[in-house]
């Protein structure tokens, strides 16, 4: 469960994120419609 | 679900003492997302994949854009230009044995500015077409060279008529459209320097543009305000010049040339290579478009 100030919701990408199989909590943001300033890294 | 608007913090800040190296999560622990303004999510770039664009020609319905989200732009025109094409793939690199091209990352960075343009109300026109490639996903694009320049001529070899030829697309358009008070030139490309030349976004203005500079530098001033929000401890230090640029001289309406980054870089690559990135990079110009159209 990831908790928000605002919100908290369930997320089932958690479960291969903490596996090592995503880009970490940027993959968070991007699986939840984030706009992709939020995960740019360049 | 309740979303407020606050301000913005970024997510490894948020949580830095919860994020292990290469940004890995810890299982059962708690993070905090930062919080956002609904109706900045950029729904357009959640059904992006496999868009194929035809070809964008000279009338106004959306092309790229699933649909209009307001009308920031209505009654701005803009002339995209992504940089080479044709016979010319620009500045190549190579990444894991595979070439890449400055034509194919410009072209879909163009495409994607395009979409939002389209989203915003604005109008606008793509010189440069590819008949088969549309806004891609992937991190390294097949290189081709069907690309071809508007109405419909194939792009010659030789480098002043290539730049000619596009700047004369431009013109032959503005004279069908001079009603539009609001009309920008965008040319798009990717620098070529040493491998390790690390080299923020620039801006290029035609000597003498006092509407090409001022476009530059609000560009350049909301890709300093976006760094400063989303990478607050980076720095930016992309700059505006003027410089006597064949296609940026010839065109009628005011024109910026924007430089995106190295591409022999493996920092700057990232910039182009991710998706995600490339979809950042378009988001931003857009919205300093809109600044610079509601300033003028």
């Amino acid at each position: 469960m990831i908790n928000n100030p605002t919100f908290t919701q369930e997320l089932d990408s958690l479960k291969s994120i903490v596996a090592g199989k995503g880009d970490g909590i940027y993959k968070i943001l991007r699986d939840n419609g984030y706009p992709a300033e939020y995960y740019y890294n360049a | 679900m309740d979303i407020q608007p606050s301000i913005i913090i970024m997510p490894k800040i948020l949580n830095s003492d919860k994020i292990k190296e290469e940004d890995q999560l810890i299982q059962g622990e708690n993070y905090f997302l930062p919080t956002f303004i609904e109706q900045t999510i950029d729904t357009a770039a959640t059904n992006s994949d496999s868009i194929v664009n035809d070809s964008i020609t000279t009338d106004n319905l959306l092309q790229l854009a699933d649909s209009i989200i307001d009308t920031q732009l209505q009654g701005a025109l803009f002339y995209l230009i992504s940089g080479h094409g044709g016979p010319d793939p620009g500045a190549v690199s190579e990444i894991n044995g595979k070439q890449i091209s400055e034509d194919e990352y410009a072209y879909d960075i163009t495409l994607r500015i395009a979409r939002k343009i389209e989203t915003h109300s604005g109008k606008l026109f793509m010189i440069i077409n590819d008949p088969d490639d549309g806004i891609r996903e992937d991190e390294l694009l097949d290189i081709d060279y069907d690309e071809y320049c508007l109405p419909q001529d194939e792009i010659p070899r030789n480098q002043t008529q290539r730049l000619v030829q596009r700047a004369d697309a431009v013109n032959n358009l503005y004279e069908d459209n001079r009603d539009y008070k609001y009309q920008r030139v965008i040319v798009i490309h990717l620098d070529s320097r040493s491998t390790g030349a690390n080299v923020d976004v620039f801006f290029y203005h035609f000597p003498g543009s006092k509407k090409g500079e001022t476009t530059a530098k609000t560009l350049q001033s909301t890709f300093s305000a976006k760094y400063a929000e989303f990478q607050p401890n980076r720095g930016y230090h992309g700059t505006v010049s003027a410089r006597n640029l064949l296609v940026i001289r010839k065109v009628l309406p005011p024109a910026v040339f924007i430089e995106l980054g190295n591409i022999q870089n493996e920092q700057d690559r990232k910039r182009f290579i991710k998706p995600d990135n490339r979809e950042a990079l378009a988001k931003w110009i857009v919205e300093g478009l809109i600044e610079d159209f509601e300033n003028e």
